[in-house]
């Protein structure tokens, strides 16, 4: 079976999302000569948007004693960098967390396991120095959004796909591909071109199961490095993940391009820092309950 | 109904409650590691995340975190509340390992590090594993349920099976 990716592309529309606010947020964000009252009014407009982004930003782990009530109040004390990635986190939710029956993942599955990929992203741009640790957060949060289209077809042809993953020794993505026309980040990549995400955005979805495969001419391989090994450690933990499991390989060259030693000691210490930041994934998952 | 005591990593728990279960859910390359007295009906349980504590440059709190640090720490809840070490049912699932194509690989196989871990951590304090389910590319739940003395594991995908 090869998807017609028109007509899938075509039904994305149906999906419910309100990540136009999310992309025209983003973008004025990126502007340092935004206008604060224009972009208060754009969020202002979804009210119960509003609230949950308010309630995410008041969370314990930004530790503000005075509680921020307005819009203008959360971009003057969180920033520009950390309220555009927490709008992402508002306006994902309603799309990630529902059950994606395809890869057998119950209602909040592909949602802890997209909130745990965007918080070890943000740490592994910390660790290894890179520019804009926020964007690593949304670029991790969002990589699997292809899933949420493709999983119909997935389920229809996973046999196949898992048949082929053992019998030609490939990844899942690639036995995807292969079967499908697509793998869950073509067509997530294609989605992101679609609602306009940036396109370093659409080009760590496209690559992060192969960064490899990323040219030279794309905006940020650094990032795309950033996100392949969070997912990896996300899908090696088992957080949230589905009948792909960890049929995904890693990476070394990612591993090495972030400054990781690549021996027991360096791997099994990462891991163990990244599995300590899991009380703070589960505070987001609670804020924004 | 039974109640469910969801293990996260890094935990330990132990119970002798009736009707409880105790799950250590979504295993990839991590170890649920169960150990039961069947006469008092008492059951405990480490979601194990690495094979050996003193590799960590930085050490945590947690001994549920390492297999050499979580076997001690098990027996010693044990212990606590009179189990008979003689007669202890010890079971383990995951240990699940990441497809990997690259050669020299190996450092990143984590869930057969794990496995092997805990396997030499159990023969230290002189105890035999009863039956294991571990490795290969998939997700795993485990179960113990502490009335019936019955352990379960769960492929994603499949179903449940008594271990």
């Amino acid at each position: 079976m090869t998807l017609d990716l028109d007509k899938l592309l075509n039904r994305v529309d149906a999906i419910p999302h309100n990540f136009h606010i999310a992309i025209k947020v983003a973008k004025m964000l990126d502007d340092f000569n935004v206008n604060i009252q224009e972009l208060s009014k754009i969020i202002g407009t979804d009210q119960s948007f509003t609230v949950q982004l308010l309630k995410l930003c008041n969370s314990a782990q930004y530790g503000f004693s005075r509680k921020i009530v307005t819009v203008n109040d959360a971009i003057t004390r969180l920033g520009f960098k950390t309220l555009k990635s927490l709008v992402f986190v508002v306006v994902s939710k309603g799309s990630f967390n529902r059950q994606i029956e395809g890869y057998d993942l119950a209602k909040g599955e592909l949602w802890r396991n997209s909130l745990s990929c965007a918080v070890y992203s943000k740490y592994l741009a910390e660790i290894s120095g890179y520019k804009d640790p926020e964007l690593a957060f949304t670029a991790g949060l969002l990589r699997d959004i292809g899933k949420l289209i493709i999983h119909e077809y997935v389920k229809e042809e996973y046999d196949n796909i898992v048949n082929l993953v053992t019998s030609e020794n490939i990844g899942f993505s690639e036995a995807e591909e292969k079967i499908l026309g697509y793998n869950h980040s073509q067509v997530g990549a294609k989605i992101a071109a679609k609602w306009n995400f940036p396109k370093v955005l659409e080009e760590t979805i496209e690559f992060h199961h192969s960064p490899k495969k990323a040219k030279n001419t794309c905006v940020d391989k650094k990032l795309i490095n950033i996100v392949h090994v969070a997912d990896s450690v996300t899908m090696m933990l088992g957080v949230g993940i589905g009948n792909d499991g960890m049929m995904h390989s890693l990476n070394i060259t990612s591993l090495e391009n972030l400054g990781i030693d690549i021996n027991s000691v360096g791997i099994e210490t990462l891991i163990s820092d990244m599995v300590d930041l899991n009380s703070e994934i589960d505070l987001l998952m609670a804020s924004i309950s | 109904m039974s109640n469910v005591i969801n293990i996260g990593m890094s935990q330990i728990e132990i119970t002798s409650k009736p009707g409880t279960v105790l799950v250590a859910p979504s295993l990839g390359s991590c170890i649920g590691l169960a150990i039961y007295d069947p006469i008092l009906k008492l059951g405990v349980m480490a979601h194990i995340v690495l094979p050996d504590s003193a590799k960590i440059l930085k050490q945590t709190e947690h001994c549920g975190k390492y297999a050499d640090t979580a076997v001690p720490e098990m027996l010693k809840k044990l212990f606590a509340v009179g189990a008979n070490k003689n007669k202890l049912i010890v079971k383990m699932a995951g240990g699940a390992q990441m497809f990997n194509l690259e050669k020299g690989a190996n450092v990143l196989n984590i869930g057969l590090r794990n496995t092997l871990a805990v396997k030499t951590a159990l023969s230290k304090e002189g105890l035999t594993l009863v039956k294991s389910d571990t490795g290969g590319n998939k997700g795993r739940t485990f179960k113990l349920d502490v009335q019936t003395g019955i352990f379960s594991v769960k492929l994603i995908g499949q179903e449940e099976v008594e271990l």
